[in-house]
């Protein structure tokens, strides 16, 4: 069956928002480290769908997360960018190969797919803990809550996607 | 005109996304302001019902410490009612007139910069906005929404927190704030340079709000250093209360406030 269709994609993305509400805002590594899993939405969000769509989702999701969250939209602002300029960043990791039709992200070489979520994962904190401190005198703030949240949200990312992932090897 | 319909039509996707980051930008604004909306926060009954529903099922967990604590905390009301020199009667009504309402806090949140923390209480047990909330160890925040069954507490580790304390035993006053660092480290300002402080002393509420009463506790002087013009302390101060782990809590209604209120208004007049 495709995994693609709507039902599926809806259903992969109302389980990230439970695991982001649920468990994973309320881990906190060293005591202010909460890992922020549901950036895997750009991941796993299929190529070369609708924007418009992936755009509306994207808003969807981040809203749903600051009604939880109580974060003052920011999860909506971050996710609406991030989703606006996926094809860019999705353009630089994966080169030429990303403009064919045929490309499936689960098809590339790990090396490519790991750069990406880093990559997205890195660029979505930096937005959010700039937007949530909102103030140049807590840059070292911003750098150090940025440089160990990515670290966290990528482990546990890698590791959600290998729990869910259907390859045999 | 055909140019205006071909660049609207060339650029839905640019528009679309302007379009989300405004409504956004409006709401997180509307929030900032404080004229929250009641759907866009935990005080919410769908959102305050589902965390609570998560929220028993990992308390189940934690019944034997919960247990343990409550017979402590039992025992040191007992000790405290054999001394008291008034009737136990008057035991649920301090002197100035502040009745407390218990309840539990089902969201907690201590790594962002402006903390929000959800209770189990709402307008239906007489909770409104601007009541304090303390538990036995000191102060954790201020409601700033209510909604039927749940509120919302802006907790001391919120940027826009700022609570009258004083250094115990003296009537050296500061406000409360939170640099966004630390969880257990707020910072006392305002102090005036000619308190005697010392490193170890107790940090109080200064009851000069119709909020909280005087002399609840809330932590111990970490260090301190003057300000630039040497006028007024920065003392860093390490909380009593564990901000990580708060489960019950009591809030505060002060009786008089409303009085207190109107006097103040019509003096501002």
């Amino acid at each position: 069956m495709n995994k693609d269709y709507p039902i599926f994609v809806s259903l992969r993305i109302f389980a990230l928002v439970l695991a982001q509400v649920f468990i994973c805002s309320k881990l906190h590594f060293f005591g202010f480290v909460s890992p922020m899993i549901y950036v895997i939405f750009l991941y796993l969000y299929p190529t070369h769908r609708d924007r418009h769509l992936l755009l509306t989702a994207g808003f969807v999701t981040g809203l749903i997360l600051d009604i939880f969250l109580d974060s003052l939209a920011l999860h909506t602002i971050c996710l609406t960018i991030m989703c606006y300029i996926r094809p860019r960043i999705m353009r630089f990791t994966f080169g030429l190969n990303f403009e064919q039709k045929t490309f499936r992200i689960h098809k590339t070489p790990a090396q490519h797919r790991f750069t990406f979520l880093y990559l997205s994962i890195l660029i979505h904190h930096f937005i959010y803990f700039s937007l949530e401190a909102l103030d140049p005198s807590m840059f070292v703030w911003i750098l150090k809550k940025v440089l160990w949240t990515s670290v966290a949200s990528f482990v546990l990312s890698v590791l959600v996607l290998a729990l869910f992932s259907s390859k045999k090897s | 005109m055909r140019r205006i319909l071909n660049f609207f039509l060339g650029n839905t996707v640019r528009l679309l996304f302007w379009f989300y980051i405004l409504i956004a930008l409006g709401l997180s604004a509307q929030n900032q302001m404080y004229f929250s909306a009641a759907y866009l926060n935990t005080s919410n009954r769908i959102t305050g019902s589902t965390h609570g529903f998560f929220n028993g099922i990992s308390r189940y967990f934690s019944l034997q410490s919960e247990n343990d604590f409550l017979q402590q905390q039992n025992r040191v009301l007992q000790q405290q009612l054999a001394q008291l020199p008034y009737p136990p009667d008057s035991l649920y009504k301090t002197k100035k007139n502040f009745s407390y309402i218990s309840g539990e806090i089902i969201k907690n949140s201590f790594t962002a910069k402006d903390n929000y923390l959800t209770l189990s209480l709402g307008a239906e047990d007489s909770v409104s906005p601007d009541m304090g909330v303390v538990n036995e160890k000191g102060i954790i925040g201020i409601i700033t929404h209510s909604g039927k069954k749940f509120s919302r507490v802006q907790s001391i580790l919120n940027s826009q927190s700022r609570i009258n304390a004083k250094i115990k035993g003296s009537d050296f006053f500061g406000g409360l704030v939170w640099d966004g660092k630390l969880p257990n480290v707020v910072q006392l300002i305002d102090v005036p340079n000619l308190a005697q402080i010392s490193v170890g002393d107790t940090i109080v509420s200064g009851g000069m709000s119709a909020i909280f009463p005087d002399q609840l506790p809330i932590g111990t002087i970490k260090n301190f250093e003057l300000t630039q013009a040497k006028d007024y302390y920065l003392i860093s101060v390490r909380l009593f209360n564990d901000m990580q782990n708060i489960g019950r809590v009591y809030v505060i209604e002060n009786q008089l406030r409303t009085a207190i209120e109107d006097i103040e208004n019509q003096s501002n007049e």
